[in-house]
């Protein structure tokens, strides 16, 4: 048995590098944003 | 605690799977899944880890992609976000349940198939891997055939079950009793923490072919269950000594660059040879499942 509070690190650390990684992807989303024709939406994801 | 290979500590294997990552993360961002369809084989028959720790290391890295794109899809409002509250509870007590199985099985040693000592653990993830992809394979390479991009969804059986109480999803326009997403949120959080995966490649062909639900909404339903779902799956599998947070973190960094070049790259690709392309990569990964359980079978 591993301790708890490697348990919590495995939940913690991860969460947290994706909230970081989200704000990163809302930082070039808005600059792109910026600087594309309105309407073309080749920044979103998941469009199969 | 299940042994990892000690070449993996060495700086460039951490490299290598900082690349396995990335590269996970592209095919991911591309076609719009967290890609541990992918990941868990590349970590068990690339490098050589474990089947119970490549599980739990992909679930707590399922947890850091989960995260991120979950905020992103609240934003963008997408997702029958009512499915996953009613899945939610299913997902944490299946994780949970499904990552005890894996314990125990881990602790069964080997099984002997045709002669050879196999360990349980391993064979019962193969076979339930095979099966599951080879389904999922199956669907989108047919679908991606019958029906061109936009065509219109028609409802799909699980809407058919008349099992009360119901409720309304907006977006998809259908009626569907909760008793089912209740249980499949069971059977996601059960199939999460027993191999690792649940998520796009599982629950997005029940959403779309079960349900009719589009596919852009089927992108983002689910995410919340499955991140809680992931976090109850880690800390049962972190408790057992199966997650390697190093491990997880590397892939992480890769897979976190990786999905935002994938959605980018496929930005004008079209959605049926997307699709099409999808299904052969799902069975291409059964095909090296398969291959791995013969090898270690020594049937090839």
């Amino acid at each position: 048995m591993r301790s708890t509070t490697y348990a919590l690190a495995c939940l913690i650390l991860p969460a947290l590098w994706g909230l970081a990684a989200s704000w990163v992807y809302d930082a070039i989303a808005a600059r792109r944003s910026r600087h594309r024709p309105p309407g073309d939406d080749s920044t979103d994801m998941y469009h199969i | 605690m299940t042994a990892i290979p000690n070449i993996l500590l060495h700086p460039v294997w951490w490299i290598a799977l900082a690349a396995a990552g990335l590269v996970v993360g592209i095919i991911g961002g591309m076609f719009g899944v967290g890609g541990n369809f992918l990941l868990i084989p590349v970590l068990n028959i690339v490098f050589g880890v474990p089947a119970d720790v490549a599980v739990g290391t992909s679930l707590c890295q399922i947890i850091g992609t989960g995260v991120a794109a979950l905020r992103r899809h609240r934003r963008l409002k997408q997702g029958e976000i009512k499915i996953d509250w009613i899945m939610l509870m299913g997902g944490i007590l299946g994780a949970h349940a499904g990552a005890s199985l894996l314990f125990e099985l881990s602790n069964r040693g080997t099984t002997d198939v045709l002669g050879h000592a196999t360990p349980t653990a391993k064979l019962v993830l193969s076979v339930l891997y095979v099966s599951i992809l080879s389904l999922v394979a199956f669907w989108m390479i047919r679908d991606a055939r019958m029906r061109p991009t936009g065509a219109p969804l028609t409802p799909g059986p699980l809407t058919r079950i008349r099992l009360p109480p119901f409720t309304w999803l907006p977006h998809a326009n259908r009626r569907i009793s909760i008793l089912v997403i209740a249980y499949l949120g069971l059977l996601l959080g059960f199939l999460s923490g027993l191999v690792g995966m649940g998520g796009g490649v599982v629950l997005m062909p029940i959403l779309i072919y079960g349900v009719g639900v589009r596919l852009r909404m089927a992108a983002g339903t689910g995410i919340l269950t499955l991140v809680v779902s992931a976090m109850a799956g880690t800390w049962a599998h972190a408790r057992m000594g199966h997650v390697d947070l190093r491990i997880a973190m590397m892939l992480l960094i890769g897979s976190t660059i990786g999905a935002s070049a994938g959605a980018t790259l496929t930005s004008r690709m079209d959605g049926q040879r997307l699709r099409g392309l999808f299904g052969c990569l799902v069975l291409v990964t059964a095909l090296a499942v398969l291959w791995d359980l013969m090898r270690s079978l020594k049937v090839v």
